[in-house]
């Protein structure tokens, strides 16, 4: 029985083609400008002299991410009427019905994955396709990336699969609110921030 | 940020109804009760301070439920004390304004002297509960922005220089300008240093998924002028005063006015810290 759900990212494979992104609001019906899942593009870096020559240091790869339904989700512990609970196979759900709209969940959360809905007046947020899960399917964006860089599973699984890696710049410490994700890092993530790398299409997510 | 002003509204008022409540208990437990001041003196003082706490409560209360997109459901909004923070606080104002209310009527019906004390040290401690939830809800460890320490040095500034100003207005007579001279000194020069984002020390956060900030640095500056322009017009209030603290009144509420306005607008700038994602 999968006691914690979570996402795995190849952050080396992803193109940045969004297809999980649009997959996602084609899935849920989300109207423009709300987004679950949201795919980052990090560049930085430019050119460095190395002797007589001039080699590039560019860095650049994106982060496809959506809620990770963290194992503290510092959502729902700061919720104040309890309107987001975590499920016993770790999915954390918000409960449109009781939320006040206070927007509170949606500044604490580290990963930005809670975004207000203009349409019910209340935060929203990736649901795991939860009755796609319940029904033995698959998540909507791990069905439609085409390089396989999305999966999903119980945690331990993952983490057995594909290691435990869980923070690549500029994902926030992963110690605050211990997502249920793992990642496998782009080789450029590494060198990131000491090349002042940002993330570059903020219109976008 | 401008659409956060029902949350500008809420904190500041929130803070200035502490800082005046607690300035008024202290200045009603220091002085002891004699026949040269006795109870029935200070019982009008009293009464007008601590309405205007409630006031001021009720007013923060009020433009709480502009900030919420479901107000009616706000019913249960102490359903998570034990994990969240904005519970805490809004159970915290609840027990800040019965404890105020309870001790006005003390007041009211000339109860004896330790009796209000005693409840005011209990108000005291409510409303400094409330402060403190209401400042630790933004110092989140999700959220750097703003867990810094000029998250509560400019809180418990706004809410001791708001606070005095409102002494002085409440006060009958200008007897409290100094105080209120040394409070928006202090929380001027806090602000200069440590408030978040701008502040000359404070720290910038690292990079990571919220969108950078993009408030203007001349507002900060505008809201410092505007502030520190109301506490020159408060220092020439204190000069001007008479052996009986009485002074220019339409001066000192000039600078009251500029006071409020500069932590208004330094407050829009605190909540513009934190972009938010999709807007």
């Amino acid at each position: 029985m999968v006691t914690q759900y979570a996402f795995f990212f190849n952050a080396a494979a992803c193109s940045g083609c969004k297809a999980c992104q649009v997959a996602c609001k084609d899935r849920n019906d989300l109207e423009p400008g709300l987004l679950w899942r949201r795919v980052y593009e990090v560049s930085g870096g430019g050119w460095e002299k190395k002797g007589e020559a001039w080699v590039p240091s560019v860095v650049a790869y994106n982060i496809s991410m959506a809620c990770n339904h963290c194992e503290k989700p510092v959502c729902g512990l700061s919720c104040p009427v309890k309107a987001i609970s975590k499920r016993e196979d770790g999915i954390v759900f918000v409960d449109v019905q009781s939320c006040i709209g206070c927007r509170y969940c949606e500044w604490a959360c580290p990963y930005t994955a809670l975004r207000f809905d203009a349409a019910t007046n209340t935060v929203s947020k990736c649901d795991f396709c939860y009755d796609a899960i319940d029904a033995g399917g698959v998540p909507a964006c791990v069905a439609a990336c085409p390089q396989r860089a999305l999966d999903f599973g119980d945690l331990a699984e993952l983490r057995k699969k594909y290691g435990d890696i869980r923070q690549i710049f500029p994902l926030p410490d992963p110690a605050q609110t211990e997502p249920a994700l793992v990642i496998k890092p782009h080789r450029d993530a590494a060198k990131a921030a000491e090349r002042g790398a940002e993330v570059a299409n903020w219109e976008e997510v | 940020m401008f659409k956060e002003w029902p949350l500008v509204a809420f904190t500041l008022a929130g803070q200035t109804a502490v800082g005046l409540f607690l300035l008024t208990a202290a200045t009603f437990i220091l002085i002891p009760v004699t026949p040269d001041y006795p109870m029935a003196a200070m019982r009008s003082w009293l009464l007008t301070s601590h309405g205007g706490v409630l006031v001021l409560l009720s007013g923060a209360a009020l433009a709480s439920f502009f900030h919420l997109r479901h107000p009616a459901r706000a019913r249960r909004v102490l359903t998570n004390i034990g994990t969240s923070r904005l519970s805490r606080e809004i159970l915290f104002l609840l027990a800040f304004a019965a404890l105020v209310a309870g001790a006005m009527a003390l007041v009211a019906a000339n109860a004896a002297v330790d009796v209000v004390k005693g409840l005011q040290i209990a108000a005291g401690l409510a409303g400094a509960l409330y402060l403190l939830s209401m400042t630790g809800l933004y110092m989140l460890v999700t959220l750097p922005v703003w867990r810094q320490a000029g998250t509560p040095i400019c809180f418990v500034g706004s809410s001791l220089s708001l606070g005095a100003v409102a002494l002085t207005a409440l006060g009958g007579r200008l007897i409290f300008v100094p105080l209120a001279v040394l409070f928006v000194f202090l929380e001027l020069a806090g602000s200069a240093l440590f408030a978040p984002g701008y502040g000359l020390l404070a720290r910038r956060p690292r990079p990571s998924l919220r969108p950078p900030q993009s408030p203007s640095r001349r507002l900060h500056g505008i809201g410092l002028g505007l502030e520190f322009s109301g506490l020159i017009l408060l220092i020439a209030v204190l000069f001007s005063l008479n052996r009986e603290w009485e002074g220019p009144v339409a001066v000192f509420a000039v600078s009251a006015a500029m006071i409020l306005a500069g932590q208004a607008v330094r407050r829009f700038l605190f909540y513009g810290l934190l972009v938010q994602s999709g807007r």
